[in-house]
């Protein structure tokens, strides 16, 4: 896909492999929005972002609660004036034995995991419609394809949104909206580092692909491809 | 990995299981929610 003057939304676009995407949509000539939860964070991503004198507009917002979702989309509208490419990123994650993980924790990845990026999706539809040529981009989990144990819950829903996607992208075949899953392996990234897991159990802890700074000089062959695994939707 | 979980999951959950004590302990405290 030709990303030059696409409109697109990144969540949990702040740092890690949402941070990661951002900036390779940007060496792409793409206009985006981030969003996360935390405005000081966003802030600062966001300007690390415009060095390269791109554009970048943020919002604070948990996509996980209806109002989040729709306060940026509003935004997002507001801003773009329409919506090309959704890239559904934002996650949470709790380790650890079931019996050791509570209720709380266990809604909480289901609905950042899962029940966010379905929502967001159903009501961003008629906007990527208009677009003629939209793409959903969902970033699930190797753990999607292999499941460790410890890691039950967020297995499921990483599990349950690759076939979200895998599902949906069919649904729209020949429709005018694509839709693509990611499956990144283990990443160095700020939801990585309460884990002390490495190599040596399976954990390799890649760097996110990052550009070289500032973005202005940045490679137009860095992007997503270099990810672990990624299943596009057939054109 | 993702051949052999297809093919021979068995295989897979026996070295699962070898690293079972060293990994439930990695990520004991993995939270980021």
């Amino acid at each position: 896909m030709n990303l030059l003057e696409k409109r697109a939304l990144i969540t949990g676009g702040s740092s890690g492999i949402g941070f990661a995407i951002a900036e390779a949509m940007l060496a792409k000539g793409a206009q985006i929005v981030i969003t996360a939860r935390r405005p000081d964070i966003l802030s600062s991503a966001a300007e690390l972002l415009r060095e390269g004198a791109r554009r970048v507009d943020f919002v604070a917002a948990d996509v996980s609660t209806e109002k989040g979702r729709e306060t940026t989309l509003k935004f997002v509208l507001q801003k773009l004036g329409g919506l090309d490419v959704l890239v559904n990123n934002a996650g949470g994650v709790r380790a650890g034995r079931l019996e050791d993980t509570t209720e709380a924790e266990i809604r909480a990845m289901i609905e950042v995991d899962l029940v966010a990026p379905i929502l967001l999706t159903r009501a961003a539809l008629p906007k990527l419609r208009a677009s003629t040529n939209g793409l959903v981009v969902n970033i699930t989990s190797g753990i999607a394809l292999v499941a460790a144990p410890f890691y039950a819950t967020y297995a499921g829903v990483k599990g349950g949104l690759a076939k979200f996607g895998e599902s949906l992208r069919r649904e729209l075949k020949g429709e005018g909206v694509h839709v693509m899953t990611v499956y990144p392996g283990a990443t160095d990234t700020p939801m990585m580092s309460s884990s002390n897991a490495g190599p040596e159990l399976g954990f390799t802890r890649e760097p996110p692909p990052r550009l070289p700074t500032p973005l202005s000089r940045a490679s137009r062959e860095t992007p997503l491809r270099s990810f672990a695994a990624a299943k596009r939707a057939p054109r | 990995m993702i051949v052999l979980n297809r093919d021979d999951p068995a295989a897979l959950d026996k070295r699962f299981l070898d690293l079972k004590p060293a990994l439930g302990e990695a990520v004991r405290n993995h939270s980021a929610l």
